[in-house]
């Protein structure tokens, strides 16, 4: 056997063997775990219009991102519209979003995609409101799509105040109250 | 000589006396005890908190804010050089609270978020951060120094709202929602004025959004009743829900039925106009009608968008035409209805008593036909207004039992085969007949009308029984519960599509239970039509 011949297989087949895995790499790279959910309607009194989504899992600031939504009439339903407006450290390039969709039949469904921009880390959110008229009553169902950007998920949380232990050990956060000129009856 | 000295007498035997008198001037009696030394004032005041009024239009009316005082929260006064308490009381319905407290130190006023009284009766609702480690809302006043006199200190806790969004902190959000619970308690306090309320924390956080995920992020889905605590939406121009009292009075009115009375409502999503599990109906239905009880205010109005602007749901209670795509037993606009017009005809009283007892220990789910055959039973001299409701909502007026099991219900909500209400299967007889369907599960959620049906099962002697429920409809995947008084004592869980057969001893007696395919019980994506089983127990 000659020893060249070998040891250029051998070379071949290792950088095959190369070539195979940063392809593997690469492809788990470019995969983006979407997230599908319904928004809960469990609970308080609602709309009968099921609001669904999908997202992707993880996003950076400044990305791209596209959100899908779905809006579902559950009952015969007359002006229905879907509008979604960006929350805190959320950017939509294109504003706003609104479509009225009319008069629908029970169990119809629409689906919109929409860009949005994070522009801080944390949990930003998509508010999304579906409303229709149900039987002469206009009715809203409103939730929230989820854009988990960075990794400091907490990050966008507002406090209500400080923080804090009483003499008692109980956990308490501290507001201020304002001081009135009421007379006592 | 002499005279001089009888002059010196006199002079120093006067000024004796003199000086005598002097020291017996006291202002009273010469023998009263010297009045101790002031060492306490009395610190006293008013609490109110801003009240943002809803509309059923234009959603929350920030221009029409009104003070509203802070009823029965617990005070504090801190002593502010070591943050001990001094002094704690609550605050009465008109919102005034009065401490005694050392003078001249230096103190805050501390107003919690938290209704609090022990002994008979007790309770002890707080309102909580859930993203923050469940903390307790809180309010302080400005230190102050006590001085030598009593002083008047009334505070008031703001709203935030800077005109066109919250600009400063939300002071007072949790006591808003405490204002509904103080109007919930005290409406059962007209019932029964000894209730132990187990505690309940009310959680509410700006974060509280309307998306499924993390409570301690604030992902609370909706505003709901876990079967432990309280979840309020809080999260600005999406929705917020501490002003919409009849949404706070809803909730809390789960958390009434889940301790005081019993309720058999497999949950899940719900919307006026559907046709829903029975069971699902009747608790949906009387936490909307509870809201109105509780207010004494058949307006529900439901706030959410941008700048709190708009409406989500708004419903009058007492309105007799309610939602017309869904009217019947299967219908919590039906439900609502009823239990509302029975507390304006009745009084709370009667519906509390069968809350509180009958519904309790009802041998059969709980739905409107458990409640209003123990309501008539408690209250024959009303039957007929009774009927005269369940006929405005197609409710037959004539069952006899809490199952219905002389079939007298005739609305059917489009399905023949989604009666009777209960299938009764007798042990040892002849095979019935049981058909569930998904048609009226939209969004495949798993608790509408005809998702489970319904069986009361009569065992005749105590001995081991059969459960034998074969599919009619080819691909059926049967599975079944049994009940009695609440309790579940059996139950399959089977994913195949085969006969079932279970056996377990049975004392003779009535029971109650469920049949119905795994695919309707779990909801799916895809409509999966009729399936119907064979049913004997032998």
């Amino acid at each position: 056997m000659n020893v060249t011949n070998i040891k250029k297989q051998y070379i071949t087949l290792v950088a095959l063997i190369l070539m195979l895995l940063s392809w593997q790499n690469a492809y788990s790279a470019d995969v983006v775990r979407i997230l599908h959910k319904e928004l809960s309607r469990s609970g308080k009194s609602t709309a009968p219009i099921a609001i669904s989504y999908a997202v992707p899992a993880k996003t950076s600031i400044g990305e791209n991102v596209q959100v899908t939504v779905t809006i579902k009439a559950l009952s015969d339903v007359n002006e229905m519209t879907l509008r979604m407006t960006s929350g805190d450290g959320l950017i939509m390039p294109s504003g706003e979003y609104q479509k009225n969709y009319g008069k629908q039949v029970r169990n119809t469904a629409f689906s919109e995609t929409v860009t949005v921009i994070p522009n801080a880390e944390g949990i930003l959110y998509l508010n999304v409101f579906a409303t229709g008229t149900f039987n002469g009553k206009k009715m809203t169902n409103a939730g929230a799509v989820p854009i988990n950007t960075g990794t400091v998920t907490r990050k966008m949380l507002k406090k209500s105040g400080q923080a804090t232990t009483d003499s008692k050990g109980q956990k308490i956060i501290i507001m201020p109250a304002e001081e009135t000129k009421t007379q006592q009856k | 000589m002499g005279r001089m000295l009888k002059i010196r007498a006199a002079l120093y035997f006067t000024i004796v006396i003199i000086f005598s008198i002097l020291i017996g001037c006291g202002g009273g009696s010469s023998n009263a005890p010297l009045p101790p030394p002031v060492t306490t004032v009395v610190v006293s005041g008013v609490i109110t908190f801003d009240f943002v009024p809803t509309d059923s239009t234009n959603g929350l009316l920030y221009a029409s804010t009104i003070q509203k005082p802070a009823r029965g929260i617990v005070i504090e006064a801190i002593k502010t050089a070591d943050s001990s308490v001094l002094s704690t009381t609550s605050t009465d319905n008109t919102g005034n609270y009065t401490v005694t407290i050392p003078k001249n130190i230096d103190i805050k006023i501390r107003i919690k978020a938290q209704m609090l009284k022990t002994g008979t009766p007790f309770w002890d609702f707080q309102v909580v951060d859930n993203t923050n480690s469940q903390a307790l809302y809180a309010a302080d006043s400005v230190a102050f120094n006590t001085g030598t006199s009593n002083v008047t200190k009334s505070y008031n806790l703001p709203s935030g709202w800077g005109g066109s969004s919250y600009t400063s902190t939300r002071v007072a959000a949790p006591f808003a929602i405490l204002d509904t619970v103080y109007k919930a308690k005290s409406k059962i306090t007209t019932a029964d004025n000894a209730v132990h309320y187990p505690q309940l924390l009310i959680n509410w956080s700006l974060n509280n959004i309307g998306t499924p995920g993390d409570a301690t992020l604030g992902q609370i889905g909706t505003s709901h009743y876990d079967g432990t605590a309280l979840y309020i939406l809080g999260k600005a121009d999406n929705d917020t829900d501490e002003y919409d009292d009849h949404v706070i009075a809803h909730e809390w009115g789960h958390y009434f039925e889940n301790k005081f009375s019993r309720s058999d409502s497999i949950g899940g999503s719900h919307s006026l106009g559907d046709e829903l599990d029975p069971r699902l109906a009747f608790g949906e239905g009387f936490g909307n009608a509870f809201s109105g009880m509780a207010t004494d205010d058949p307006n529900y109005i439901d706030t959410l968008g941008a700048a709190q602007g708009s409406v989500g749901v708004v419903m009058n209670l007492a309105d007799s035409n309610g939602d017309p795509s869904s009217i019947g037993w299967y219908s919590e606009d039906s439900v609502q209805y009823i239990l509302y017009a029975l507390y304006n005809n009745l009084g709370f009283s009667p519906l509390y008593t069968v809350f509180t007892t009958q519904q309790k220990t009802t041998n059969s789910f709980t739905t409107i036909y458990s409640f209003i055959a123990y309501l008539k039973a408690n209250n024959p001299s009303a039957v007929t207004t009774i009927d005269s409701l369940l006929s405005a909502k197609n409710i037959s007026t004539t069952f006899v039992n809490i199952w219905d099991s002389t079939e007298t219900e005739t609305n059917n909500g489009g399905d023949p085969k989604a009666l009777p209400v209960y299938t009764v299967v007798t042990a040892g007889s002849a095979t019935v007949q049981v058909c569930g369907n998904d048609q009226f599960d939209t969004n495949g959620d798993g608790n509408k009308l005809m998702s489970r049906r319904f069986i009361v099962i009569q065992i005749p002697t105590t001995a081991t029984y059969t459960i034998n429920i074969s599919p009619i409809t080819a691909g059926g995947i049967p599975n079944y519960t049994i009940n009695s008084v609440g309790q579940l004592i059996g139950s399959s869980n089977n994913a195949a599509s085969v006969t079932l057969t279970d056996s377990g001893s049975l004392t003779s007696g009535v029971y109650y239970g469920e049949v119905f395919d795994l695919r309707h019980y779990q909801g799916t994506t895809y409509f999966v039509g009729e399936v119907c089983f064979n049913v004997r127990i032998y």
